[in-house]
């Protein structure tokens, strides 16, 4: 052996440690419980429209009709199948909340990331509207926009977002804060890389596993906000078919035909469980990770 | 205290062919395979060796304190009669603390933060000593006095977290000491701590362990601290003892190869000596049907691939080595090789200066109170082309700050650094690319060094892309695995992350990505601070090879006066932010004028000055 390869140290020698993957992620109860559910729930959504015997605001029977071989869910107080509109009211529930938490998030981060790293006065301002913010009860701010405004799917979005951006941002902001000291940012710094490099190539992939937790977070709250919405009748407007909405008509003929009811309520809730569990399981999989990073 | 007998057989505590391992769920590793050591009252047993070596595995062991997941597998801790690796929770408990003492390097484990200093103390005299309060508290203040606590009285109503770490070490090891214990048990104590605060505690340590009888293991990484104040030295390699001796012959005259290795690669400052590294990396487990130190030595031959046995040498010598025979006594002080010392014949006066820090000030405000902190405190200095300036002193001596605002990531808040007679921006932002290129800098710590969501290929293409525009595309996996080379790194480690890399890797890619940029100016902050001796000396081998081979200029960084006889030609010596004294590297060290610089020589460990040493240098 030459000196050169006993000095010279290679892959063999080190041992690469098992790597996290998407099945070790699974393998965690509740990731792999939450995804399935999660799954499911889609499909049902997504081919729900396909399959449902009739159009979801058609009056195909009696109202009021209990459950029976022709409407195996009944029919409502205007004899519209409830198995269709179930079928039906499903995307607007998971795509509201999609949309307003997406949004909360890139503003959220852009912000998060400036004011955590650039810190002084930028930071000082960031701050003080965060805390101004965070002191207005979120419920209250939605209720007021929405009655201001009107209900609907646009206006509820946006109120939710505006009311989660600052939440998410103070995340951000303080992930982006134990980074930025580090050494390898110190680096890109003294190589005079660009903000936007040193922001969302060297921070953003060490923040990752806070963001994507934080998601998840937000996304079940953010189904549950606006299927309460929903159903108090600021969210999605009637006739449409939305899960929040039938809870609400159909409370009316929770005696006589629960069904109605139990249903679409029973759905929104698996798929705020779903979610969540995904969250819990994201936190435990970045669990170390995180804290190994905090370590350093 | 009537602790002056310095022979108490009864303290003894021995290892008898122990055997531990860590199970976990991928199997069982071992990683202490067939030690014995014993313990004398009145004497320090030192055990060294490269990290993993297994040392705490086996500190710990002997306390008979079992992690989870620990299994003795073979062999036995015998203490007073007994049998501690078998022994119960509850006769464990009647030993530790009083008859066993243990003082790690983490005083977070050693004192309550949310207790008072008297708690520790009272708490521990009364349980183990029997003593009633106001004894308890008389025998405490006088221990806090013995480590040169000031005002120990009013110390006691104090919590930890209001001393200084060396404080809080030195109360660690009052409490340790103040039941009058048998045995003490250290692991790396003052790893950690400043240099001169190290040489303090190390000095109380020896002699107080020393005027109380106690037998006393004291581990740690540094081999010229082991072989100053320790009695014995035991040397380990892959969960063995590869071998063991008198401290000061087997400092002065190894038997195994690994040994003379292992010494090769601790800095001095006495000593022209150069610094060599161990090539390769530790072996992860102990070694079966073979020599554990094999795939690392020079020496090694087909008769090496057996079960080796640690051989009674002379009296007070043994080593495990099948070639102990044949081969040549090492002398560490009698190699000619020119590795790191470089000897150079131009005096600095005469070359022309690079670079040029002029009345340099940096002025941090400091949260909360209005009264600004000095960092740097008008500082001056000139840094020769083609050579290596060293800047040494204790944490908060200003030294990172300093080569921060070379690399333009600190303002400085007065003077002017100049880059060819040019001055240079406040920040690396506002200096041109081709300055940002000249002068790089690689960063003390190597776990945050590099982006870990950044391959090394990732990392070590950004220089290249922002830098060398004339290597295209295709041409930049071509020049970083010629880099990777250059730096002793296999081009197949390209695509690993970070966290896939030991600490001595990620410093080689660290130093790869900053001379890929070709620099003119190399900026190293404390870059072997973080490794282990045997990596040091190879990253240190390495830098200077560089530096003449490019003709580069370096400013080092660091709180070793070893480190820094082995790779600068000019120092400075920085205390809070103002230089105390310059001057070339060996003259600085053998004829120090600076009281400070004084200082910090008396507080490095030389086995050859072990009395100085330990009488407090002068
Ligand atoms: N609790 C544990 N579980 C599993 N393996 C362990 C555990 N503690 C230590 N090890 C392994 O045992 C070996 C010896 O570790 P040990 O901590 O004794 O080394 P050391 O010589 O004290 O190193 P250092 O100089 O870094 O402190 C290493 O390979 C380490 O990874
Ligand atoms: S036994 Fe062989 S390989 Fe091991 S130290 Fe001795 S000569 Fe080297
Ligand atoms: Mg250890």
């Amino acid at each position: 052996m030459s000196a050169d390869v006993l000095n010279t140290v290679t892959a063999a020698d080190v041992s690469v440690p098992r790597q996290r993957s998407l099945r070790g992620f699974l393998a965690i109860p509740q990731g792999g419980f939450g995804v399935g559910l999660l799954l499911l729930l889609l499909v049902l959504v997504v081919i729900g429209p396909f399959i449902a015997p009739d159009s979801p605001n058609e009056i195909s029977d009696q109202p009021i009709l209990g459950p029976s071989a022709q409407h195996w869910l009944g029919t409502d107080s205007y004899g519209r199948d409830i198995l269709s509109r179930v079928l039906h009211g499903g995307a607007s529930v998971i795509l509201l909340p999609l949309v307003a938490v997406s949004a909360a998030m890139v503003v959220a981060t852009l912000v998060g990331l400036v004011s955590g790293y650039l810190g002084g006065k930028v930071d000082s301002v960031v701050t003080w509207a965060i805390n101004i913010a965070l002191a207005i009860p979120s419920y209250l701010a939605v209720l007021v926009v929405v009655a201001a405004f009107g209900g609907g799917g646009a206006v509820v979005v946006t109120a939710v977002a505006v009311v989660y951006a600052p939440y998410i941002t103070r995340v951000i902001r303080s992930a982006t804060q134990a980074i930025a000291p580090r050494e390898f940012v110190l680096a890109a710094r003294a190589r005079g890389e660009t903000l936007g490099w040193i922001l969302f190539r060297e921070i953003t992939p060490n923040i990752g596993p806070t963001l994507l937790v934080e998601i998840a977070l937000r996304f079940t709250y953010a189904i549950m906000f606006i299927a309460s919405l929903s159903f108090l009748g600021l969210g999605v407007q009637p006739p449409s078919a939305n899960w929040g909405v039938m809870v609400a008509q159909n409370r009316a003929l929770l005696l006589v035909s629960p069904v109605g009811v139990l249903v679409p309520a029973l759905l929104i809730g698996v798929l705020a469980i779903a979610v969540n569990l995904i969250a819990d399981a994201l936190t435990q999989f970045f669990g170390d990770r995180i804290h190994e990073r905090l370590m350093v | 205290m009537t602790t002056t007998q310095t022979t108490r057989q009864d303290g003894d505590l021995a290892a008898e062919g122990l055997s531990v391992g860590y199970r976990a769920r991928t199997g069982l590793t071992q990683v202490l395979a067939d030690v014995s050591v014993q313990l004398h009252s009145g004497r320090i047993l030192g055990l060294a060796g490269e990290s993993g070596s297994g040392k705490s595995t086996l500190a710990l062991s002997l306390l008979g304190y079992r992690v989870s997941g620990q299994e003795i597998l073979a062999g036995r801790v015998a203490f007073d009669g007994r049998d501690l690796d078998r022994a119960s929770i509850k006769e464990l408990r009647k030993v530790w603390g009083a008859r066993l003492a243990y003082l790690p390097q983490d005083t977070a484990t050693s004192l309550n933060p949310a207790l008072t200093i008297r708690r520790h103390f009272v708490e521990g005299l009364r349980r183990h000593r029997g003593l009633d309060n106001a004894a308890a508290l008389a025998r405490s203040a006088e221990w806090l006095a013995r480590v040169e606590i000031p005002e120990p009285e009013n110390a006691l109503h104090k919590y930890p977290h209001q001393f200084s770490g060396g404080q809080q070490q030195r109360i660690a090891l009052a409490l340790a000491l103040s039941v009058d214990p048998e045995v003490l048990i250290l692991d790396e104590p003052t790893t950690g701590l400043d240099v001169v605060t190290q040489a303090h505690v190390n000095r109380l340590i020896v002699t107080l362990a020393r005027d109380a009888g106690i037998a006393a293991l004291y581990v740690s990484h540094n081999l010229a601290l082991l072989a100053t104040v320790c009695d014995e030295l035991a040397i380990m390699y892959a969960g063995q003892i590869v071998e063991q001796g008198v401290a000061s012959a087997v400092y002065a005259a190894p038997r195994h190869p690994y040994t003379a290795a292992l010494i090769g690669a601790v800095p001095t400052i006495a000593s022209d000596r150069p610094l060599h590294g161990i090539p390769g990396i530790p072996r992860p487990s102990v070694p079966v049907h073979t020599c554990g130190f094999a795939e690392r030595c020079k020496f090694r031959t087909d008769a090496c691939d057996t079960d080796i046995p640690l051989v009674t040498l002379a009296e007070d010598r043994a080593a495990r080595c099948v070639r102990l025979a044949e081969l040549p006594a090492f002398d560490p002080g009698a190699d000619h090789a020119p590795a790191t010392v470089v000897d150079r014949a131009a005096p600095a006066k005469e070359l022309d200066a690079i670079l040029t820090v002029d009345n340099v000030g940096v002025v941090f405000a400091r949260p909360g109170s209005g009264e600004p902190f000095v960092a740097v405190d008008d500082v001056s200095v000139r840094v020769p082309a083609g050579r290596a300036l060293g800047i040494a002193g204790e944490s908060g001596s200003g030294k990172s700050t300093l080569l921060r605002s070379i690399a333009g990531l600190v303002r400085p808040s007065s003077g002017t650094i100049s880059y060819r007679g040019a001055a240079l921006a406040g920040t690396a932002g506002e200096r041109p690319v081709a300055l940002r290129r000249a002068i790089q800098i690689v960063f003390q710590n190597p776990d945050a060094t590099l982006n870990p969501r950044h391959t090394v290929y990732q990392s070590l293409e950004r220089p290249l892309k922002l830098f060398r525009p004339d290597i295209a595309k295709r041409g930049r996996r071509e020049a970083v695995a010629a880099m990777m080379r250059q730096v002793r790194l296999a081009p197949d480690l390209v695509d690993r992350y970070p966290r896939n890399l030991s600490g001595g890797q990620r410093q080689r890619v660290a130093i790869a990505r900053a001379l890929l940029a070709e620099p003119e100016v190399l900026l190293c902050d404390e870059v072997t601070s973080a490794l282990d001796v045997s990596v040091q000396a190879s990253i240190l081998e390495l830098l200077v090879g560089l530096q003449a081979e490019r003709d580069l200029t370096v400013v080092f960084v660091t709180h070793d006066l070893g480190v820094l006889r082995a790779v600068a030609d000019e120092a400075i010596i920085l205390q809070n932010g103002a230089i105390r004294e310059e001057g070339p590297t060996t003259r600085l060290l053998r004829e120090p004028s600076h009281p400070y610089t004084k200082e910090l020589i008396a507080a490095v460990p030389d086995p050859e000055r072990a009395n100085e040493f330990l009488s407090g240098g002068s």
